[in-house]
């Protein structure tokens, strides 16, 4: 218990002398501020514009053609991880169903003590007989690794696939995914997500936010990390190759599983990761309702689980182990960048505000305002970006979404600077509880119900058990 | 229920029987160290081997023509050289924009770059005079604009051989010497615009070159604001070069491109007003200078020197100088201007040319040194639409072609080469090096000597007394204050050149100044500068 407080004091007293040494030569300090202020600012709109860094560059990210009808090759295996999800697994496992590809496993891994769930899913697997595999376990931890590499074992597909129970999988994505495999040889597949609803009364303010994040991250900033050879991946629309899965011995445990994989899979496997973008072929998720509201869904929360994930990455280290300098350099930017972003957050103002403030020469002061030529791009970038979402998606983008994105940015920057440190703290003093986004209305039973501890028990085509 | 072989379970969905996974590597494991794709360097070298070649030598070649006399000549001609040099020593020795009142009437990257330049090769104690410090770092900055001359006319298509024609009319003019060994921030703003033009024509159309090519501008802007006005032509580069949509976007790229090229270059030149903002000298106000009062001097209350269609005007009497100084390229590039127009791909470098000389039609004020941006658009134009009409295969039409430029050559060529003899053997400052080293052994510390801009670093750096720029009387409160509180009496010498336009422009409208020559009486005279001193 001692060693873990170690670290967090020695960093702020490190802090401290930092920030004492700072105010004793202002003008060096601010010269630093300004020049890590600038980096940050330069190194996000760079990613923001990878996608679009020459006229042709874009077409990089598109899928290939599908592979025709009955010359599929590959199998894939899609596992389902459900928790407490009765009311929808049926319609999500029917939308898995209407796959266009042939060879197509479906697995839905499921907690013993789930009851309604594992129901839902026998009355579906009664409706269509041999067409899923239901794996039910029991895992001491929490967290969905566990019902993956419960399922994993039961994989017969050459790649497989997590997929969320809420998840909407475009019908004609493994016939696409198959296609890329065949064109570039990769191990793992990432494909896109995006959040659909830019909200529409003033407290969803910060849902275009949101969908934007997202728009970015799977338009541009997957191939600037897929070109840097490190992809912390995605949680769903991912394909993994299932040996090479199996040799990582499944999935980490990590609150955030599937960076893990991704980040162990590219540091230590050397896998080739490669992603395509199709708004067609995206899979289609919602912004979390609220920002700070745990039951009904926190956009704060779910930030808060997730860059605690990517923290604790970052701290693990894998990442040292990218083959040249630049790879670990680009890695431990993509981990590291929430957390930079956060302070740059509180850096910026604080240094704009100590030029005006304080005695500084004047070429120090003009330079502490050129980061904000790099966040003038950005914002650029972020709106031309909601207006081709709304294209892409055929989505209606109204006035007030774009000035939601011109003036509140900075108030949702404080929200993921704030999300960021509070990952931190969850990091070192958290209780390691992972927070469900969205889906903590129904609560678990008292106590998991009797069933073989330990054990996984398989429902093998649920027709066959009846 | 009993676990059961996963393969024996497997549901109609799934595929049995043998993989057909395409070739994965050997893993698991870590890999192996991964194949470094070709280091960027050498395959730059070996692919721009002959470029580099050519250019080398054309290099040395204008860099030898420049730097032969480039302490003598031209001698006294325009004290802004003395005026940028003194700034920059004020930024290294004061740690102020300058060595006066900043007033806001240029950006002050280009002095900036004097004092880098001095500061590290130690030029204000290196040199005899300190405005060679200036004149060498216009020497480096003319080999780098040669050198980008050369990268935009190969990236405008042109060969080689036309290229490094376009280097040596830039280089070897009589004219460009004139103005290029000439301290002045034209000098350094021709040579980052030049560096845009090259960026934005750049083969691989990135984003990323678009972007420094607005950097470029804006450092372009920084050094000298007049060079601002050639920003359409810029612009009309960037997009022309990008061409047509990016595939399969549905929105131009272009656009885009353009749009970012905008936020960089407003945005870094955007810092100076800014500047001006934190300073408090944004608006004009009593007890301060702005920068809008500038501007507003700049545009409304200076002086036009009139339009080019006048013949008395004073831009008419310049540009009859310049066509003087060298007819081949003035002349050569106002035919090569309508022809160029005719090529699609040097419209923009031709309308950069095109939008200078309309503003000298315009009627304005224009600058001294204003030739100073027009030179590597012409020489670029010339050399282009020789290699357009050279480009034409037919026999017919190139040996016409090649007669006349073989004439043109014969007759330019030995009319330049004599100039630039004529002009090793002058030594513009003897009078004035003469005059310092008098003043510094017989005058003593701190007594105020009026003076033009050429003298008054070397009095600051080489002589004990202090010295005090001529046109600043009467203007600079500060001066008057803290020099000459009680007027002409605290003036003690003055080294004036009656007969040139440094000192008998300033003089009207300074009652000091008047007055302090009403009490002086020359006590030596060095060529054509006299040294006045002052009764009480």
């Amino acid at each position: 218990m001692k060693r873990a407080y170690l670290r967090p004091v020695l960093g702020g007293l490190a802090a401290v002398m930092v920030i004492a040494g700072g105010l004793a030569v202002i003008p060096v300090t601010l010269f630093v501020v300004g020049l890590y202020n600038l980096a940050i600012s330069s190194m996000e709109a760079c990613w923001r514009s990878y996608a679009e860094r020459h006229p042709d560059a874009y077409a990089e990210l598109s899928w290939p053609e599908r592979v025709a009808p009955g010359a599929e090759r590959l199998s894939f295996t899609l596992i389902v991880c459900a928790l407490d999800e009765a009311p929808v697994i049926a319609s999500t496992l029917a939308k898995l169903l209407l796959q266009s590809h042939r060879f197509c496993q479906v697995i839905v891994s499921l907690r013993d003590f789930d009851a309604a769930t594992i129901e839902a899913v026998r009355a579906f697997g009664d409706e269509h007989p041999g067409r899923i595999e239901t794996v039910i376990g029991h895992y001491p931890e929490k967290g969905k690794h566990a019902q993956l590499n419960g399922a994993l074992p039961y994989a017969t597909g050459d790649y497989v696939c997590p997929i969320d129970a809420e998840g909407d999988v475009a019908p004609e994505l493994l016939v696409h995914v198959e296609s890329l495999i065949h064109q570039t040889g990769a191990d793992i597949v990432q494909g896109a997500v995006q959040l659909m609803n830019l909200g529409s009364r003033p407290r969803e303010w910060f849902q275009p936010h949101n969908v934007l994040e997202y728009y970015a991250w799977f338009s541009s900033r997957m191939l600037f990390q897929v070109d840097a050879g490190f992809v912390p991946l995605g949680g769903n629309t991912v394909f993994l190759r299932t040996e090479l899965a199996r040799a990582a011995g499944g999935w980490p445990n990590s609150v955030t599983e599937d960076c893990a994989m991704g980040v162990l899979l590219c540091a230590e496997f050397g896998a080739k990761a490669v992603a395509a973008f199709d708004p067609a072929l995206a899979t289609r998720e919602e912004v979390p309702p609220t920002i700070f509201s745990k039951p009904r869904g926190s956009l704060y929360f779910q930030r808060v689980r997730w860059l605690e994930g990517i923290y604790a990455e970052l701290v693990r280290g894998r990442w040292l182990q990218m083959p040249t300098a630049r790879q670990r350099l680009l890695a431990g930017y993509i981990l590291a960048a929430p957390l930079m972003q956060a302070v740059s957050c509180a850096m910026l103002p604080l240094a704009l505000a100590s030029s005006v403030a304080l005695k500084v020469p004047e070429g120090l002061v003009l330079f502490l305002y050129t980061p904000l030529i790099p966040l003038a791009l950005t914002m650029l970038s972020m709106l031309s970006g909601l207006r081709q979402f709304g294209r892409d998606y055929g989505q209606r983008v109204r006035l007030w979404h774009y000035a939601s994105i011109l003036f509140l940015t900075p108030v949702y920057q404080v929200i993921l600077a704030a999300a960021a440190l509070g990952a931190v703290y969850r990091h070192y003093w958290g209780n390691g509880e992972w927070y469900r986004t969205g889906r903590g209305m129904q609560h678990r039973p008292g106590g998991p119900p009797a069933g073989p501890a330990g054990g996984s028990r398989r429902l093998a085509g649920t027709g066959a058990s009846r | 229920m009993t676990a059961t072989e996963p393969a024996a379970l497997a549901g109609p969905g799934s595929r049995p029987g043998t993989s057909e996974l395409p070739p994965a590597p050997a893993r698991p494991g870590p890999r192996d160290a991964p194949p470094r794709t070709g280091p960027g360097a050498a395959r730059w070298l070996a692919l721009h081997q002959r470029s580099l070649l050519v250019l080398f030598g054309a290099l040395v070649v204008t860099g030898a023509a420049m730097a032969w006399n480039l302490q003598g000549f031209p001698g006294r001609a325009n004290d802004d050289e003395g005026t940028y040099v003194a700034r920059a020593w004020a930024m290294i020795a004061q740690h102020h924009l300058a060595n006066y009142t900043y007033f806001w009437d240029h950006p002050f990257l280009g002095w900036a770059t004097i004092a880098a330049w001095a500061l590290a090769t130690d030029g204000f104690s290196r040199d005899l005079r300190a405005v060679m410090a200036g004149r060498e770092l216009m020497w480096a900055t003319t080999l780098v604009a040669a050198a980008l001359v050369y990268a935009l006319s190969r990236r405008l298509a042109m060969n080689r051989f036309f290229a490094v024609t376009a280097v040596l009319l830039f280089g070897l003019s009589p004219l460009a010497i004139w103005y290029h060994r000439m301290v002045s921030l034209d000098n350094l703003a021709t040579m980052w615009a030049l560096a845009a033009f090259a960026l934005a024509a750049s083969h691989r159309r990135s984003l990323a070159s678009i972007v420094w090519s607005g950097a470029c501008f804006a450092a372009a802007t920084w050094s000298k604001e007049t060079i601002a006005i050639i920003v359409p032509a810029l612009l009309w580069q960037v997009g022309q070069h990008l061409g047509g949509d990016g595939a399969g976007r549905g929105y131009s790229v272009r656009r885009k491109y353009i749009r970012a090229f905008l936020v960089v270059y407003c945005g870094i030149v955007g810092l100076y007003p800014l500047m001006a903002v934190i300073k408090g000298e944004l608006l004009p106000g009593a007890g301060h200078v702005s920068l809008l009062g500038e501007i507003y001097y700049q545009l409304a209350g200076r002086s036009s020197t009139g339009s080019l269609l006048d013949p008395r005007s004073g831009t008419y009497q310049q540009a009859a100088q310049w066509v003087a100084t060298d007819p081949w390229l003035t002349l050569g590039a106002l035919a090569a201007l309508a022809a160029a127009f005719a090529v699609r791909r040097y419209r923009p470098v031709a309308l950069a040319l095109l939008v200078q000389v309309l503003y000298m039609v315009k009627g304005g004020y224009v600058p001294y040194a204003y030739v100073t941006a027009l030179l590597p658009f012409a020489a670029v134009l010339i050399a282009g639409t020789l290699d357009w009409l050279w480009s034409r295969r037919a026999a017919w039409f190139r040996l016409p072609v090649l007669a006349a430029a073989v004439a043109c050559a014969a007759l330019m060529l030995p009319a330049w080469g004599r100039s630039l003899v004529a002009q090793s053997r002058a030594n513009g400052f003897a009078a004035q090096d003469a005059a310092v080293a008098w003043i510094g052994r017989h005058l003593t510390q701190g007594q105020v000597v009026v003076c033009d801009d050429y003298v008054w670093p070397d009095l600051r750096l080489r002589t004990r007394t202090t010295p005090v720029y001529l046109w600043t009387i009467d203007y600079d409160p500060a001066v008057m204050r803290d020099y000459l509180p009680d007027g002409y009496r605290d003036i003690r010498y003055l080294v004036l050149d009656p007969s040139s336009p440094l000192t008998y422009t300033a003089l009207p409208g300074r009652p000091t100044l008047a007055a302090a020559l009403r009490h002086a009486t020359v006590i030596a005279t060095f060529g054509s500068i006299d040294v006045y001193q002052v009764t009480r």
